[in-house]
């Protein structure tokens, strides 16, 4: 196995972590009614989910600080999970729209924002900032986001 | 299953640090399970809808054949009974496609190992999950992949609570309760189901070891394979072969039963073309319906549940063949109008703990030698049910009291 900067994917992990976090808590939050704008239909068992995930990348901050490849197991691990919850999202996103499409009873007053959870838009983050972490890392040997995407 | 090479050997067993993992490995799993259950109803909803509209359509075709009792026959007993429970093999395809998945890629294997520590502590095989997991295909199947269970007792514990294990014969029923009384969470609610089925056989395995099936744990071995890309043909393949089966059920057993049911349903003691609640079917659901007033089952539930001890399936034809309509929203409707939200939330307990099927029990007796082990699992199932449900209508109504 080549050498990998373990280390560098430390703040990552932190900042993937919190994003999931602050999302998986603001989303229990309102989904016990309590009043504070989320975009997201209440959902409890949906938010402890994301905070799972949270759970995930955090365990992987410490051993990656300490250069340890076990945390490099817990992003990849972590933006997995995250990256199948997306997925099954949008196919669900694109079995309601054929139900839209196709004129059904319990679709006609349906639209794409109510499918759009907050397991979309949060992916979504993730790929912005692993996208940003990418380009800043640049194409050396050894980078932690480019092993992240098997390179 | 293992590929030899430095990178890909690795890759698996920095994977497995995460999904094996002391603390999370179990919460990952449960992470799966929920998004498993979750994309299997609600993805499904739109095909049920489709499915459901074009029996309607040939319902509408059927009623109109001029001899009353074929156009009944068809039309309230093999479109509102076997098209009906049809209106399930979208979810239920999506389930078996997700276990699939799962097992292709060689998570199922670990899924094992997340459970071995939990299995020790109830005093069962870590090798009793495999069949656990298999409860939530099919019951049958998974009573004697138990085989492989070391120790006569841990294999005996494990035949004995494998049926707890929610099957996908119970998911039906699962997806019209749900769907009609607890319609915003109901994926959540279909995954609470195969949670507490789990809890209950770990609590029944507690009881069994801890009592009439006593016995020292053995470690689990077990090869794990390495992580492997599932392909789209073989998941599909897998799920398909699977669907088949239900699709050949539906096209022999359910379809019998749907003509018996219709049947009973049809007749009573002065003949045929009697109204619902003087036929056959109505006095069987009236001899248990006092057994089950404090649940507030109607005798119309009390009969689907008799008749659901044939197959987990027949609980959701029969129930449109006795209230003589067709469509899922036809049936909620009744639903609602004939159950609380707290008794039709212990309707799903009930169909979730008790009895699967007769081919279950067969395979039961079978497996253990012993018809008493076959009538054992009957009954501790079925009281099971009756006090577990109970409980929730009685402490639930505390609650909203």
């Amino acid at each position: 196995m080549e050498k990998v900067e373990f280390a560098a994917g430390w703040p990552l992990a932190l900042l993937m972590g919190a994003l999931y976090f602050v999302g998986g808590m603001l989303w229990l939050i309102a989904s016990f009614g309590l009043p504070i704008p989320f975009p997201a239909t209440a959902d409890p068992i949906s938010a402890i989910v994301l905070i799972i995930i949270a759970a995930i990348f955090f365990s992987g901050v410490r051993p990656l600080r300490q250069g340890n490849r076990d945390g490099f197991g817990f992003v990849a691990v972590g933006v997995l999970l995250a990256g199948i919850l997306f997925g099954l999202q949008l196919v669900i996103l694109s079995t309601d729209f054929l139900g839209w499409a196709l004129g059904l009873e319990d679709w006609t007053s349906w639209n794409a924002l109510s499918t759009l959870t907050p397991t979309v838009w949060l992916f979504l983050l993730v790929v912005l900032i692993f996208a940003i972490a990418r380009a800043a890392e640049g194409n050396r040997e050894g980078g932690f986001t480019k092993h992240l995407l098997g390179g | 299953m293992y590929e030899p090479g430095e990178e890909k050997w690795m890759l698996s067993d920095i994977m497995d640090s995460v999904f094996l993992h002391r603390y999370l490995g179990l919460p990952i799993f449960l992470v799966i399970m929920w998004a498993m259950f979750h994309f299997t109803f609600t993805a499904s909803l739109v095909f049920m809808a489709m499915i459901e509209e074009a029996f309607s359509w040939f319902g509408g075709l059927t009623s109109q054949i001029p001899i009353p009792w074929l156009a009944s026959l068809l039309t309230d007993g093999v479109i509102g009974g076997v098209g009906f429970i049809m209106v399930f093999l979208p979810p239920i395809l999506l389930m078996y496609l997700s276990i699939s998945v799962l097992e292709d890629t060689g998570y199922l294997a670990r899924a094992a190992f997340v459970m071995d520590k939990v299995m020790v502590r109830i005093g069962l095989h870590g090798k009793s999950f495999i069949p656990l997991l298999l409860g939530f295909g099919c019951s049958v199947p998974a009573i004697m992949a138990a085989r492989t269970v070391d120790g006569e007792s841990n294999r005996l514990a494990t035949i004995l609570v494998t049926p707890l294990m929610s099957c996908a014969a119970r998911l039906p029923v699962y997806v019209l309760i749900a769907g009609v009384f607890f319609p915003d969470f109901a994926g959540t609610m279909v995954f609470v189901m195969y949670i507490l089925g789990i809890v209950m056989a770990v609590a029944m395995a507690l009881l069994f070891k801890g009592t009439i099936l006593r016995e020292e744990a053995s470690p689990l071995i077990m090869e794990l394979p390495t992580y492997q890309r599932p392909t789209l043909h073989g998941s599909f393949r897998h799920a398909w072969d699977r669907g088949f089966l239900f699709l050949r059920k539906a096209g022999t057993y359910l379809l019998a039963g749907a003509i018996m049911l219709w049947v009973l349903a049809n007749t009573g003691p002065t003949g045929f073309g009697v109204a619902a609640d003087e036929s056959f079917i109505a006095m069987i659901g009236n001899l248990g319906a006092p057994l089950f007033a404090l649940h507030g089952f109607p005798w119309q539930i009390v009969s689907a549940l008799i008749f659901g001890l044939l197959a987990k399936e027949i609980v959701v034809e029969s129930l449109g063949i006795i209230y003589s309509v067709q469509g899922e929203a036809a049936i909620g409707t009744m639903l609602a109008m004939s159950l609380s939200p707290l008794s039709a939330l212990a309707l799903m307990v009930f169909v979730l703990l008790y009895t699967p099927c007769i081919a279950a029990v067969g395979t039961i007796r079978s497996e253990t030698g012993s018809w008493k082990w076959a009538g054992f699992s009957v009954l501790y199932q079925v009281l099971l049910a009756y006090l577990i449900s109970l409980f929730i209508v009685l402490i639930g109504g505390l609650f909203l009291a």
